[in-house]
């Protein structure tokens, strides 16, 4: 299947609406505004993925979540271990600065932000185009940014991905990224659906 | 001075690494033990299993001369199945767990030099207070076990403070720029 600048256009504005919902619901949850940059989408080998995704050289916390029915992939909350930490902070009311290390309670709190994050970024695309996915339970991890891709990679048996990526920030003292990597098995799925939403207007 | 005069000079050695060259120098590190010493625990809390074996391979470094106390792979893959030299540990914050399993290996085995990569993933699940006392504990154990005992941290990503609190308990540390 041979995808257009009209597709990736189409997949940009709707990685856009699924961002803009999962930032909404991370803004509910910590009652702050949530500022988001417009995704970057790239079609690309796999190889490329820690081209693309390990740059960061510092330590990261990672929430993910594998996908699975007609689109297989990877979804992705990403963000510097002193994002993360910060965020713990506004989450529990507690002064900025103040955790220090991710407790038990911190990191059940930062896998509930990506699960409904997630959820909420799933259920556009589910919704806009009627496909059916699943997600498994995310998980959390951290690691150095450079071994990002291993984690997104998991399991994947493909050559190509579509990469849908988007920054968010909260404030001046959280950062990270919101990442879909869709498996290029699930592509003509993902485009015939979205092609037939787009006929239909 | 070569390599192997230097580290065992030390004994207990501190790499404060930057991020921008980590992971070059820790493969270059780990290159060089494999070169020095017979029999090397690594404990590996941030690559999976299979990722490090590729990294291992590319660098020539030869994994049968490891065991591996692996802290990440089983959390993020729950039916990892452990290779003969390698055993998992739940969690980077069960402290307790892999002092013990670090503790075993070095009453079973026959160790020549344990290394720790990294502290700086510790930090970010434990008490700075905490992850010095694990330090000290493992330290202790080394010395017991005539072991050489490499840690790491990395330089952005570490509290200074917390990197000069360790350089009292370890014989050396070693800032890479």
């Amino acid at each position: 299947m041979k995808i257009t600048k009209f597709h990736v256009d189409a997949l940009r504005e709707l990685g856009n609406m699924a961002a803009g919902k999962a930032s909404s619901s991370l803004s509910s949850m910590v009652d702050k505004k949530v500022n988001l940059s417009p995704p970057a989408i790239d079609i690309i080998p796999i190889k490329r993925i820690p081209e693309l995704l390990g740059g960061q050289k510092k330590m990261i916390v990672g929430i993910y979540s594998k996908l699975s029915g007609n689109v297989y992939g990877t979804m992705m909350i990403v963000m510097p271990i002193k994002s993360a930490m910060s965020l713990s902070d506004i989450m529990l009311n507690k002064k900025s600065g103040s955790t220090k290390a991710l407790s038990q309670k911190d990191q059940e709190n930062l896998i509930e932000i990506g699960n409904v994050m997630i959820h909420n970024y799933l259920n556009v695309l589910i919704n806009f185009l009627g496909m059916k996915t699943e997600c498994e339970k995310p998980r959390i991890v951290s690691t150095f940014g450079e071994s990002l891709p291993d984690f997104i990679l998991l399991g994947t048996k493909t050559k190509y991905t579509i990469l849908l990526r988007t920054d968010f920030k909260i404030q001046k003292n959280v950062e990270g990224d919101v990442i879909l990597s869709i498996e290029v098995e699930s592509v003509p799925k993902f485009i015939g659906a979205l092609e037939k939403k787009l006929k239909q207007g | 001075m070569d390599f192997r005069e230097y580290i065992e000079n030390n004994k207990i050695i501190l790499l404060v690494l930057p991020n921008e060259t980590y992971s070059k120098v820790i493969m270059d590190t780990v290159r060089k033990l494999d070169n020095t010493f017979k029999g090397i625990i690594y404990v590996n809390m941030n690559n999976l299993h299979s990722s490090l074996m590729k990294k291992f391979k590319e660098n020539n470094i030869n994994e049968n001369n490891f065991f591996f106390v692996d802290v990440i792979t089983k959390s993020t893959m729950s039916d990892f199945k452990e290779p003969e030299n390698c055993i998992s540990v739940d969690s980077p914050s069960n402290l307790s767990q892999i002092g013990i399993v670090i503790s075993e290996a070095l009453k079973e085995g026959d160790f020549q030099c344990l290394l720790f990569d990294s502290l700086s993933t510790l930090l970010i699940y434990n008490r700075g207070s905490d992850v010095t006392m694990f330090v000290n504990s493992v330290i202790s154990k080394a010395r017991t076990f005539d072991t050489i005992a490499v840690f790491t941290v990395l330089k952005d990503d570490t509290e200074s403070n917390f990197i000069k609190k360790l350089g009292m308990f370890v014989d050396k540390t070693i800032n890479f720029d």
